[in-house]
């Protein structure tokens, strides 16, 4: 039910995105040369386009969630629900969030350090049993992916600022 | 396996502590490691390939690389957003071209952010045609134009870029009205030379191969005197048309750099310039007629005269 | 003709060194196409200070192997973990993986493998016989045909899906959509950019397939939890049988030549060629309902595609000085500098040089082909590693490849929001398949529209009413006629149907 909802915010949201796009791509600035073949020529047929699809979804979706409210029979996508695992979003939630942390910490700490302490973390998120490995494997990999890239590429990797700008460069 | 990981950690954190204690010795030996040179041309184009010829002499000197990064697209303006992004260490430089002396007079970019260090390369444009075009000379081209205004098609590349700007400022002085359509540099080649396009502006150097082989005609040169290569193309300027305007190609640098580690440069690019490889490559572009090695003060004394110039040309051009 | 190849056949015969570049340089070419992000382009670019070293023709052999290796190495990441190597692999993640991830790892690189070794040796083939015509063919190709080979790709974004017509659409247009972002390529105007100056570029077509893939799969899986990632546990490295890989000889057939065409057109290269013949093969597929879901026909098109690409984008090189491709724009770059000149006369005056390229293309496809089928086998074991520790390990070379690629931090920052968008389009059942198609052939329809319609003095019709692009034209539509019909006749019970791939 929740999923169904949400199906019919997301498919309002994007039905009035691509209007407000549409509007958007109105107001570009007139090109006096290309007056014919102007920059709002092709994103209005898009929007357009995207607008009235959506507003179609849209209107089948909520129709079907009338249906489904009225006790009528309930389609596949429930079944799907039901089926998702405990701690899902728990877990999708904690990997996301890692993997912008090490986003910015690569621009901070740069390649290193930062790498070393996500594949750590990373090997902690799901139960694994071979400790050994989840240890060992961090530096082996990074070690390794830096040496590929700065010696076999001489390809350049966030060096992170300050401090660590210096550490990473005197690293490789 | 396990041992020889705790070897590498040794040695790794030996050297960065070796290094942090001699930093300030790194200041001396400049250039100690690969030189980056962002440009905002597609890899293997004219500014590309410029950069490696004069990089070849370069890294003989010192041993180190000098490397071109492509950003293209924008405009350029990606590529000169990401050299602002970089430290003033003089491991980074931008390449400057009248491309850019267009954005900043379009107001995309702010040329004041950079230190103009050497400009090298000076090139000249053509207007080609296909060898079956019914346009033979530059008279026919007039005519045409004559009979219905408006009608004929030149290719260039780049939005509201340097070529757009030379087709314009022509359009005026000869009072003709030929529209520009831009494509990539090789789509304009083949629609040229498959009739989609009436004409197409391009230097000498990427179009040699079909002009030798006679596919592509060219009828008219922006310099000031004509090409040895192609006596028999005459010179906008010895028509009439004040139009001897030609792409040039030079370096740039963060203001804030080490003033020696900038004189170190300068001096590696004037020797390199005077290379005897890298002559051979300018002739191969028939780019040693107009090309004069100027360094920092020169160059920014041209650069001023250039902004002022094609801030002149976009306001007449209506941009 | 025979005089040449005979002379360039000697010389390789007296250059023992030559085939160890081609072995080095494929071998090389397949490590950058298998690092996402790190695309052939780079490694060719990172070759050509090394080809000083060389003759210009032993230089040629280096970045001609590259470039071969190159194009089928994306699709080993591709394969293993949903993540495209390089852009031409984004189409073989469709099939290839759901098919590695059913246990047939093996069978996936197996037909990946063999399809771009036969892919690759017809567009060499036709690269060494047919050069001048077809480089006469693709100049036919102006601003119309290319918008109506465009339009005749996305066509397709409808019904690929294998879903519903209505999300086929949304997601094809919310591909189209996001090619929208950055600089007007006509007036410079920037669009779509909410004042952001990195996006003034567009979005980074590697990085957002990069993200919408591997990203999105990562997340998934670390959110299914652990029960769902460890089933993977029989990873056969069995290779398809001759019998199998030659079940799908046509869309082999097509998909080489529709690949060898559209390599041959400048401006275009593996990347459309390969998300062209995926859709044809979807079109004319006894099976379409088997597409996304581990379709071999769904890995033959696209890799025999993209690899008849690249001899497809040697012609107008080698016919007419002119790159058919971003790889061979740095080759040419690559040829200049050692002071040959690119042009028509090119195959007269260095008939050696080229001759030679010819061989060594064929040589580093078969090389490909023998070593290849070997290393399959023991790249699919990569799949018995835990994916907790291969999970992370691939977010780290997906970044550090993005990053590298243009030493660009935005790039990362796109990669990410595509992992968002990659979720969020597999939650609400919008196909992965119709996004991408219209994320790549987007800029292609409009620029070439709008090229068009300037050249035809904004008629419409003088624009479309030419040979080639009414044909295209004419196809596209009844495909999509058909499609439709074929959609609206199939109950509604059997859409939904998740079909069993057989195993024949």
């Amino acid at each position: 039910m929740i999923y169904k909802l949400s199906e019919v915010v997301v498919f309002a949201v994007m039905t009035i995105a691509s209007v407000a796009l549409w509007f958007t791509a109105e107001a570009l600035p007139v090109s006096k040369r290309y007056a014919q073949v102007d920059s709002d020529l092709w994103p209005k047929l898009v929007f357009g386009a995207l607008a009235l699809c959506c507003a179609v979804h849209l209107a089948q979706k909520v129709a079907s969630l009338r249906l489904a409210s009225s006790g009528g029979p309930t389609p596949e996508k429930t079944a799907l629900k039901s089926a998702m695992p405990e701690g899902y979003y728990l877990r999708l939630t904690m990997t996301a969030s890692l993997i912008i942390v090490y986003f910015f910490a690569l621009q901070y700490v740069g390649f290193l350090l930062a790498t070393l302490v996500f594949l750590w973390a990373g090997a902690w998120l799901m139960p694994y049993r071979n400790n050994v490995a989840k240890i060992a494997f961090a530096p082996i990999f990074t070690l390794f992916l830096a040496a590929f890239f700065n010696y076999g590429l001489s390809l350049s990797l966030p060096r992170g600022t300050g401090i660590f700008y210096d550490l990473s460069q005197a690293l490789f | 396996m396990k041992t020889l990981e705790r070897v590498h950690l040794h040695a790794a954190v030996a050297a960065a502590a070796v290094a942090i204690v001699a930093l300030p010795a790194i200041a001396q030996d400049y250039p100690s490691r690969t030189v980056e040179i962002i440009h905002q041309y597609g890899p293997g184009g004219g500014t590309d390939r410029f950069i490696r010829a004069i990089s070849a002499p370069m890294q003989d000197a010192t041993g180190e690389s000098f490397v071109p990064i492509s950003i293209t697209g924008g405009g350029g303006v990606p590529a000169y957003v990401t050299f602002l992004q970089r430290p003033a260490n003089g491991y980074t430089l931008v390449s400057i071209s009248p491309d850019d002396v267009i954005n900043h007079a379009l107001g995309r970019i702010d040329l004041s952010t950079v230190k103009p260090l050497v400009r090298i390369q000076y090139d000249q444009g053509l207007l080609l045609v296909s060898k079956d075009s019914d346009l033979k000379s530059i008279d026919d081209v007039l005519a045409a134009e004559a009979a219905t205004p408006g009608g004929l098609k030149v290719g260039v590349t780049g939005s509201a870029g340097f070529d757009d700007a030379l087709v314009g400022l022509f359009n005026e002085s000869a009072g003709i009205e030929l529209g520009t359509v831009p494509f990539g540099a090789a789509e304009m080649v083949s629609n040229t030379l498959g009739g989609h396009l009436d004409m197409m502006y391009e230097e000498y150097g990427a179009t040699r191969g079909l002009i030798e082989s006679g596919d592509l005609i060219p009828l008219l040169l922006f310099s000031d005197e004509r090409l040895a290569e192609l006596p028999d193309v005459p010179t906008a300027k010895e028509l009439g048309y004040d139009v001897t305007m030609g792409r040039w190609r030079g370096f740039g640098i963060k203001p804030d750099t080490d003033a020696a580690d900038v004189e170190t440069l300068v001096a590696l690019f004037r020797d390199a310039a005077a290379d005897e490889g890298y002559k051979k490559v300018e002739a191969d572009s028939a780019l040693q007629y107009r090309s004069e090695f100027i360094g920092p003060e020169e160059f920014q004394t041209f650069l001023d005269e250039e902004i002022k110039t094609y801030t002149k040309i976009m306001n007449q051009l209506g941009y | 003709m025979l005089d040449s190849f005979a002379s360039a056949a000697g010389y390789m015969v007296g250059n023992p060194m030559s085939f160890l570049l081609i072995i080095f340089s494929v071998a090389w070419g397949i490590m950058f196409g298998a690092v996402p992000g790190l695309t052939g382009i780079v490694g060719v670019a990172l070759l050509i200070p090394f080809t000083f070293a060389f003759d210009p023709t032993e230089g040629m052999l280096l970045l001609g192997g590259v470039y071969v290796g190159s194009t089928f190495g994306g699709s080993i990441s591709a394969i293993l973990f949903n993540t495209p190597g390089s852009p031409e692999a984004a189409c073989t993640s469709l099939d290839g993986y759901p098919m590695a991830k059913r246990g047939e790892a093996g069978k996936a690189l197996g037909y990946a493998l063999a399809s771009s070794a036969v892919g690759g040796i017809f567009g060499t083939l036709v690269l060494m016989f047919a050069a001048p015509p077809l480089a006469r063919l693709a100049l036919q190709f102006g601003p119309a045909e290319y918008f109506a080979l465009a339009i005749l790709g996305i066509t397709a974004i409808a019904s690929i899906g294998g879903g519903s017509l209505i999300k086929g659409l949304i997601a094809g247009l919310l591909g189209l959509a996001v090619a929208l972002i950055g600089l007007d390529p006509l007036t410079g105007v920037a669009r779509f950019t909410f004042g952001n100056l990195m996006l003034l570029t567009g979005v980074s077509f590697i990085a957002a397939i990069i993200g919408i893939f591997a990203l999105a799969e990562v997340l998934q899986r670390f959110a299914d939890g652990p029960q769902e990632s460890e089933s993977m546990p029989q990873v056969s490295t069995k290779l398809p049988s001759m019998a199998e890989f030659l079940a799908t000889k046509a869309t082999l057939i097509r998909s080489s030549v529709i690949g060898t065409v559209i390599g041959a057109l400048p401006g275009v290269g593996a990347t459309t060629a390969a998300f062209i013949s995926y859709s044809e093969a979807f079109r004319w597929s006894k099976h379409p309902e088997l597409f996304g879901k581990g379709s071999p026909e769904g890995i033959v098109a696209p890799e025999s595609g993209n690899n008849a690409a690249v001899g497809g984008s040697m012609i107008p090189l080698l016919a007419l000085g002119i790159p058919g491709s971003a790889t061979t724009a740095v080759m040419i770059g690559g040829l200049t500098i050692h002071g040959i000149v690119p042009g028509p006369m090119l195959m007269q005056n260095n008939s050696d040089l080229v001759y030679s390229v010819f061989i060594g293309m064929l040589l580093a496809n078969v090389l490909m082909l023998i070593f290849g089928l070997r290393a399959a086998r023991l790249f699919a074991l990569v799949l018995k590693a835990p994916y907790q520790l291969v999970g992370p390990a691939i977010v780290v070379l997906c970044m550090t490849g993005v990053f590298a690629l243009n030493n660009n931090v935005s790039d990362v920052a796109i990669m990410l929001v595509f992992g968002a968008v990659g979720f969020f389009l597999k939650c609400y059942g919008l196909p992965v398949a119709s996004f991408i198609i219209g994320l790549v052939l987007g800029p292609i329809a409009e620029v070439s529209l709008r090229q068009g319609l300037i050249l035809a003095d904004y008629e419409l019709m003088t624009m479309v009413a030419r040979p080639i692009a009414g044909t295209l034209l004419a196809f596209a539509a009844l495909s999509l006629v058909y499609g439709l019909w074929g959609q609206l006749r199939r109950p509604p019970s059997n859409r939904q149907t998740t079909a069993e791939p057989k195993t024949t």
